[in-house]
């Protein structure tokens, strides 16, 4: 049946609320399944997407890159960023920011698509053999742990956290802060809090704390002398 | 300098690509509309009473259920002639 044929639609009205376009009530909106949303973030906050973007594009060198390029690049970060809105938490960093990981995987992805192909000295390299990209992103506390076996440095740091009697959960929540620290994350107490069962301040104490025991420990201990101007311990 | 808003159009062929893919039978029809929605920043309710629709058959126009000559005039003009 066709819908015209149902009963009488409802009159047009004028009397209604304004829309709410702030980033919390769209995003709400994206983690709720409404896909109309995607369009509402690209049109009123397209261009703080666009920011992140251009600093992804400036991190791998593509800085010469036109208007229509940029805006795809937006397009895609908007939708990425509908599909993780439901993890998203007002109160915390904002979307493009907290999200930049995932924007930074559409930009790289967008580079390397455009980028030169590998010249034929690598085609020795067995189809089986070509390392697979990861498509899930591992736990701070795993890409750690891997690291302190891989990276000789990063056991250093395990090695002086040791030193200084800062646990694994704590050194771990250091790393996660320094992380969103880096992302540009302008309150990573207040996003980290939840993940970690305590108050944004009882988190910041915890930072301090585990920072300074370490920075004693890197001044005082030679062994940890290349760990100085770590920004993990500055 | 203020980033260029994202170009009419670009964003509803993603949308509709996304849709296709879910299984919508009108997926451009579907992502027109809810560009018309998203832009003016409603909800389906409040955008729905001032289409003047039933909520209902917005949801279903929106999920790629009818085709643009199955719409009442309010949402069939948001839809470009010659998208089914």
């Amino acid at each position: 049946m066709s819908p015209r044929s149902e009963s009488p639609a409802p009159r047009p009205s004028r009397h209604l609320p304004e829309p709410d376009v702030s980033v919390e009530a769209i995003m709400a909106r994206l983690a709720a399944g409404d896909t109309a949303a995607v369009f509402t973030l690209a049109e009123h906050h397209g261009h703080r997407v666009a920011g992140v973007v251009r600093r992804q594009l400036t991190r791998c060198g593509a800085d010469q890159v036109g208007r229509d390029d940029l805006q795809s690049l937006v397009l895609d970060a908007c939708i990425e960023l509908g599909h993780v809105a439901a993890a998203w938490r007002p109160g915390g960093a904002l979307p493009w920011w907290w999200a930049e990981g995932r924007i930074r995987a559409v930009v790289n992805g967008w580079v390397g698509v455009h980028a030169d192909s590998l010249d034929d000295h690598l085609s020795w390299v067995e189809a089986d053999e070509r390392p697979l990209a990861r498509s899930v992103e591992d736990s701070v506390a795993e890409t750690f742990a891997r690291l302190v076996a891989e990276v000789p440095l990063v056991g250093l740091v395990a090695e002086a956290a040791r030193a200084a009697n800062v646990d694994d959960v704590a050194l771990v929540c250091l790393l996660d802060y320094s992380i969103q620290q880096d992302q540009g994350d302008p309150s990573p107490a207040h996003t980290l809090a939840e993940r970690y069962g305590v108050t944004p301040e009882t988190l910041r104490k915890r930072i301090s704390r585990g920072r300074s025991r370490l920075k004693k420990v890197v001044a005082a201990d030679p062994r940890f002398a290349a760990l100085a101007d770590f920004a993990l311990v500055a | 300098m203020r980033c260029p808003l994202p170009a009419a159009g670009a964003l509803r062929d993603r949308v509709a690509t996304e849709l296709e893919v879910v299984g919508a039978a009108h997926a451009d029809v579907a992502a027109a509309i809810l560009e018309v929605r998203g832009r003016s920043g409603l909800d389906l309710v409040s955008f729905a009473t001032r289409a003047g629709v039933e909520v209902d058959l917005l949801h279903r126009a929106e999920a790629g259920e009818l085709a643009r000559h199955q719409l009442p005039g309010a949402l069939r003009r948001m839809v470009p002639a010659g998208l089914e």
